[in-house]
């Protein structure tokens, strides 16, 4: 039978060789692991040799010519290879001659050999569509040299000296595959031994681009789901996943859990909520590029919840505690990140120190060092979405809080408030009167020093 | 609760439902146990079904093939696996074959009871360990128990099922603190799986999975994987579903046993690994075991012919990294 040679693939970015110099003309008679061919890759020059014996049929190409990877570029005949042993040892030696014999005291006696059919992998290769692999590596021909040592070579050799050293399960996938084991080995692509692990590794690289490994993880997909025998880009990849309408899955990172969390239990919360109005006169005349209307705000609400001590009121186990100081929960977030630091008893502090502390508090909210104790303590919280233009929003009650106050933008020299309120611990009137407070203060020079 | 005080309760539990249980062996009774396993029941249910035996072991097992010939439910006690082999003719002869002789005229709700194993200088004929002999007798149940929950609920079973069931502890297991579910009964005959994982499964039983779970964190920051640790729990008959299930998902196979190397119970495990799951096997298996030598009294000796976590971490890191972990 013919056992064709095909243009090996010697490193995982070639795509063609060129023929340096055939080592045998039609009609010699060749042994495997004879060398029959140079080859350059875009890397090195190799030697390509046979892995079956026979004699040279045909040379597809010339000296000084170049063939893409994969292609024929030799025939060999084989006949003669499924007679007797011994009829084959007799035509040997009859046709080769006594001089021959010495040269070759190491050949190992075909006998030794195992037979081809036996191999687990060989059925599967012939029960295989046919494939790139399957020419690179000359099917199952090669296979009947599974067990013999192989000449010297450039090419890399397997460090134990046998020819296949693959684990059994290395071997069933390498079978479910169609991949030539010893072709694999020899050449320098899987190590020895290889384990099931380099097989997936190797059937991976060969048939998916790299963004296309990239694109299959980040959905979950198995490699399965494509057919081996190609090599598949990204844009395959993205079209199956449009195709089938895969999302995208996100694991919830523990910041997410914590956010489900917090707003799960401020929805479970006997809330209300009052709506009204600041005049922004003096925020705004006070506001700078350092004190921002946020940090006026912070000021603004601890200097009310001073005045209403329902407002530093939590709801514990064993009752209501009142806390000494103003301590209130910003809602701050960069990116998808959410969090509500907490900035403590800020009755006690000037403006400055709050501008200099919500400005710290930025830095660590942008780099994600937010430590645990950052985010406890207080018992009102504030959110301000004016700079977004918003008008006027409500927000969820962070924690422990009782309540929380919504800050809208300015418009027409006013700012919208909404507070939501933890019935539980603050009634509607209590509310109402918060309410005024904050708006007094705001028109309140006094506030401002 | 302590493994020991799992093994009393069971054993109380069942004498207090069923009065044909009896117990019996060398200083059960009055004494409460070398491992102090019996202690109180003689107070609760007096001298007859907790007997103290001379010392004949022989005789302690005949009797209590009797007794179970008889209709009784009897629990034999040997102090030490060494011991068993004076009884060995009534184990393997009698309490495993009757069933089988009688053409299944005779049952024998019987359990035999001994701890093995290499505990503390005990020296080379009260350390060793059984468990591949009589894991080879057919007509035998064989139980080895790591766990304090697997302890109660195992032995009760052992106790109120009609065949005989060798029921085996080790020394220095006695102590282990563990929790119980009294609640919810086990299967007996399943294994165990201590810990999931995905890149090597580590088969032992008794009290080498504690000392593979003492290793495992080693192992598994070294190697950057994580494994799988299986407690057989039943020895004869062997859970194969699960050690099926476990080799198929890892590839690899890692036995460990406190017993000699040669001759020893993993061998089972292994064999079992290369003739039903060859193509899942990703690595050659490892066994690790004790040197073939009569355990040493001497305590560096005796610590250096078995097992020890930290043997057992070097040993499997150094094979994991040759195999392509």
């Amino acid at each position: 039978m013919a056992y064709k040679i095909v243009m090996p693939q010697l490193s995982d970015s070639m795509e063609e060789g060129k023929l340096i110099s055939w080592k045998v003309k039609p009609g010699d008679h060749v042994k495997m692991g004879d060398v029959i061919a140079e080859v350059e890759s875009d890397k090195a020059i190799m030697e390509v040799q046979s892995f079956k014996e026979g004699v040279v049929k045909e040379l597809k190409i010339k000296e000084g010519e170049s063939a893409p990877v994969g292609s024929v570029i030799a025939v060999i005949d084989t006949d003669g290879e499924e007679e007797p042993r011994a009829k084959r040892q007799e035509g040997k030696l009859a046709t080769e001659g006594e001089v021959k014999k010495p040269s070759q005291p190491s050949s190992p006696h075909p006998q030794e050999n195992p037979k081809p059919s036996k191999e687990p992998k060989l059925e599967a290769v012939k029960g295989s569509p046919s494939s790139v692999v399957d020419e690179l590596f000359g099917k199952q021909e090669s296979a009947s040299t599974s067990s013999t040592p192989h000449p010297p070579s450039s090419i890399h050799h397997p460090s134990s000296g046998e020819a296949v050293s693959a684990s059994p399960k290395a071997r069933a996938l390498a079978a479910k595959y169609g991949l030539d084991l010893e072709a694999l080995q020899h050449a320098g692509k899987l190590p020895v031994p290889a384990h099931a692990e380099d097989i997936e590794r190797y059937v991976q690289r060969r048939y998916f681009t790299p963004k296309a490994l990239e694109l299959i993880e980040r959905y979950h997909l198995s490699t399965d789901l494509f057919p081996k025998g190609k090599k598949h880009t990204e844009a395959e990849i993205q079209a199956y996943i449009e195709a089938h309408d895969i999302p995208l899955p996100r694991p919830l990172d523990p910041m997410r859990q914590a956010i489900i969390a917090t707003v799960e239990a401020a929805a479970k919360k006997p809330t209300y909520r009052i709506y009204d109005r600041i005049d922004a006169t003096l925020l705004k005349k006070h506001e700078s590029k350092e004190r921002t209307l946020t940090v006026w705000l912070l000021k603004l609400l601890a200097e009310a919840m001073m005045r209403h001590e329902c407002t530093r009121t939590t709801l514990g186990p064993g009752g209501l505690q009142v806390w000494p100081g103003a301590s209130i929960s910003l809602a701050m977030a960069h990116g998808e990140a959410l969090y509500m630091p907490v900035f403590r008893d800020l009755q006690s502090k000037d403006i400055g120190t709050i501008a200099q502390e919500l400005s710290a508090m930025k830095e660590r909210v942008k780099s994600g060092r937010i430590k645990p104790e950052d985010l406890k303590g207080s018992t009102f919280g504030l959110s301000n979405l004016g700079m977004t233009g918003i008008e006027r929003f409500d927000a969820m009650i962070n924690s422990d809080d009782s309540g929380i106050a919504a800050v809208g933008c300015e418009i027409d020299g006013f700012i919208a408030v909404t507070l939501t309120l933890d019935h539980r611990i603050v009634n509607g009137y209590q509310a109402a009167e918060f309410m005024q407070m904050i708006k007094k203060l705001a028109v309140d020079e006094t506030t401002f020093r | 609760m302590l493994y020991r005080e799992a093994l009393n309760r069971a054993i109380d539990e069942c004498m207090a439902v069923d009065e044909k249980v009896v117990i019996l062996g060398e200083d059960v009774g009055r004494y409460g146990g070398s491992y102090r396993v019996s202690e109180g029941l003689v107070a609760k249910y007096g001298e007859a079904r907790c007997i103290d035996t001379p010392i004949a072991e022989l005789s302690i097992v005949g009797n209590a093939v009797g007794m179970a010939i008889g209709g009784l439910r009897p629990i034999a006690e040997i102090m030490t696996a060494n011991f068993s082999l004076l009884a060995f003719d009534q184990i393997i002869n009698h309490a495993s074959k009757l069933h089988y002789m009688s053409n299944g005229k005779i049952r024998l709700p019987m359990v035999v009871r001994f701890p093995q194993g290499v505990s503390k200088q005990l020296a080379a004929q009260h350390s060793e360990s059984y468990e591949q002999m009589l894991s080879a007798v057919p007509g035998l149940i064989v139980w080895a128990a790591s766990d304090v929950n697997y302890a109660y609920h195992a032995l009760k079973q052992a106790i109120l099922m009609d065949d005989p069931v060798l029921f085996i502890e080790h020394e220095l297991l006695y102590n282990k603190k563990g929790e119980v579910d009294v609640d919810t009964p086990l299967d007996p005959f399943k294994a165990r799986i201590v810990k999931e994982g995905k890149d090597l499964t580590i088969v032992s039983y008794l009290k080498m999975v504690d000392d593979v779970m003492t290793a495992v964190p080693t192992i598994e920051k070294e190697l950057g994987i994580s494994c799988e640790v299986i407690d057989l729990q039943s020895l004869n008959p062997i859970d194969h579903a699960t050690l099926e299930a476990s080799i198929k998902k890892t590839g690899r196979l890692v036995v460990v046993e406190e017993d000699h190397y040669t001759g020893g119970y993993g061998a089972q495990i292994v064999s079992f690994a290369a003739e039903k799951l060859f193509y899942a096997l990703d690595a050659a298996p490892l066994r690790l075991a004790g040197e073939d030598v009569p355990i040493p009294y001497n305590r560096s000796l005796e610590l250096a012919s078995i097992p020890t976590p930290e043997k057992i971490a070097a040993r499997i890191v150094e094979w994991g990294k040759s195999n392509g972990l």
